[in-house]
């Protein structure tokens, strides 16, 4: 028998009551509703008037939207350039970068040392203003360039804030081990770590912003997209998930390939670098991307891993992301 | 026009009363061509199916039939177009050309073991109980969706938008479904 057709005779043999079931099926009604006791109806009655007549004397110039306290204009803040921004997103390209005359270019920089196994198209995905609706609004403008390069905040106010991230991956190819550049790795482990979650704040404010857009990612990333995340932010060769403003899941992502490598679902899990490249190994479905990732010398993984290491340790420091001890130092011991 | 309700169709098929037939197709004639096309890919076959299944329910269906009538269509509609489907790949094998099903029954079939293995210890008792105690075992969610989209052969699209979820949740949660499948014929000896 062919396993076609075990496959129809399992399908014949089901009962039904369960295609009943799927044929009468009724989409969940979405809800919302609230009752009021009468003194409950009087005071939103009360605040909607306040508020009403508040907005008149505004609009009309009676009074100025100050802070009472300080006497000062709330400053709105906004990013400087929206326009690279959107263009930068919409370009699909990767890097992003800004030369000593100012001036905006993209383009591949050759300083990532997983340059030589990938191409810019491997992350299909960026954060794009379509995700984070208006990023004029965003208190901290932040474009998530790649978790091995760059990220660059630009503000109303002038101030921009460019900064390397990663650098024990800049380390090997750009920068010396003196106590500026770890000045600028922690800076940058903060600023990550700070940004991320501003990030997620924002976008949890707005929920048609956070709603996930398959379209933006590659098809590895929506097949462990279960739903139920609110955010995913694309960081480059990292992705990360947040569930209800926690880090829930990081994926690895090199050759058009994504593993995990962090989930707060796996609390006794445990991942090496062997364990990793066994995994490689025995990829079926990729063997593309088995075959360049495990072309990087050993030096070179335990490079990335380190990082990532040293990134999930400083957001468990920060207290932005909580996660079981006991897999994430098993090759920084080594 | 007012279109008769399930239980005024069934006794006019009892009473041999042809208007069932114009009172059927008025109310499931659309539903019994998609679920055909869905299963055959073509719109002749489909028309072609769906007069076979007015002349199938005209001989079975009467108001002493106690099933949901929308429920026995789709039986009845799935199971003619699965004839037709291997009769037309039974006739395409005899030409010589591939054999061609359209419905997503390979995601289900490469669950099951190699056909090199002898499964037909695989027994259609077997394979009910299988099937149907995995299923009971599901969210009702998950196990609409497992049978829309493997029972019917809706396209994820059209599952995704009748369960109103997104179509990357309902491919996710198909995904899954299959996998629990698979660690469920484990469980049960037929996967090694």
């Amino acid at each position: 028998m062919k396993k076609t057709d075990t496959a129809f005779n399992m399908l014949d043999a089901i009962d039904e009551k369960h295609i009943e079931e799927a044929v009468n099926y009724k989409k969940k009604e979405k809800k919302i509703s609230f009752s009021l006791v009468g003194w409950q109806k009087g005071l939103v009655a009360a605040c909607l008037a306040l508020a009403i007549t508040l907005g008149v004397l505004a609009m009309s110039g009676v009074i100025n939207p100050v802070n009472a306290v300080e006497g000062t204009p709330v400053p709105t803040p906004r990013v400087k350039d929206i326009n690279v921004l959107t263009d930068f997103a919409k370009s699909g390209v990767r890097y992003y970068k800004e030369d000593s005359d100012g001036v905006y270019y993209y383009g591949k920089p050759g300083y990532d040392y997983f340059e030589s196994v990938g191409s810019p198209s491997r992350i299909k995905g960026l954060i794009s203003p379509k995700e984070f609706g208006d990023l004029s609004k965003l208190e901290n403008a932040y474009l998530c360039v790649d978790n091995m390069s760059d990220y660059k905040f630009a503000c109303e106010d002038g101030t921009e804030f460019h900064i390397m991230v990663n650098y024990k991956a800049w380390n090997r190819y750009q920068l010396d081990d003196d106590d500026k550049t770890i000045d600028w790795y922690n800076k940058a482990n903060k600023a990550f770590a700070d940004n991320m979650l501003s990030a997620y704040n924002y976008a949890a404010k707005l929920p048609e912003a956070a709603e996930y857009d398959p379209s933006l990612f590659s098809e590895d990333l929506n097949d462990c997209y279960d739903g139920s995340t609110d955010l995913i932010l694309d960081g480059g060769n990292l992705v990360y998930s947040y569930v209800d403003g926690k880090l829930s899941c990081i994926w690895f992502y090199a050759c058009d390939t994504l593993f995990e490598i962090y989930s707060d679902k796996k609390t006794d899990w445990v991942h090496s670098l062997d364990g990793w490249l066994s995994d490689l190994a025995s990829m079926e479905t990729a063997p593309r991307a088995a075959k360049r990732l495990r072309s990087i010398s050993e030096a070179s993984w335990k490079l990335a891993l380190q990082d990532i290491y040293d990134r999930i340790e400083y957001g468990k420091e920060t207290g932005h992301i909580t996660y079981p001890d006991s897999w994430y130092r098993k090759d920084a011991e080594k | 026009m007012d279109h008769l309700d399930d239980e005024e169709i069934k006794r006019l098929y009892s009473a041999r009363d042809e208007r069932a037939i114009e009172e059927t197709k008025q109310c499931y004639g659309r539903y019994i061509l998609s679920i055909a096309y869905n299963i055959l890919n073509n719109n002749e076959d489909a028309l072609e199916c769906e007069n076979d299944v007015y002349l199938k329910l005209w001989n079975t269906v009467s108001d002493k039939c106690s099933a949901d009538l929308k429920t026995h269509i789709s039986v009845v509609t799935r199971s003619r177009a699965i004839s037709m489907l291997r009769e037309r790949n039974a006739l395409k094998r005899g030409a010589g050309e591939p054999e061609n099903i359209p419905v997503p029954i390979d995601d289900i079939a490469e669950l099951l073991p190699d056909e090199t293995v002898d499964n037909e210890i695989i027994e259609k008792d077997e394979l009910k109980s299988l099937i149907n105690s995995f299923l009971s075992a599901l969210p009702t969610e998950e196990r609409t969706a497992f049978i829309k989209r493997y029972w019917f052969a809706e396209p994820v699209k059209t599952v995704a938008e009748e369960m109103d979820i997104s179509q990357s949740k309902a491919k996710i949660l198909l995904m899954r479904t299959r996998n629990k499948l698979k660690q469920h014929l484990k469980g049960k000896g037929v996967v090694i």
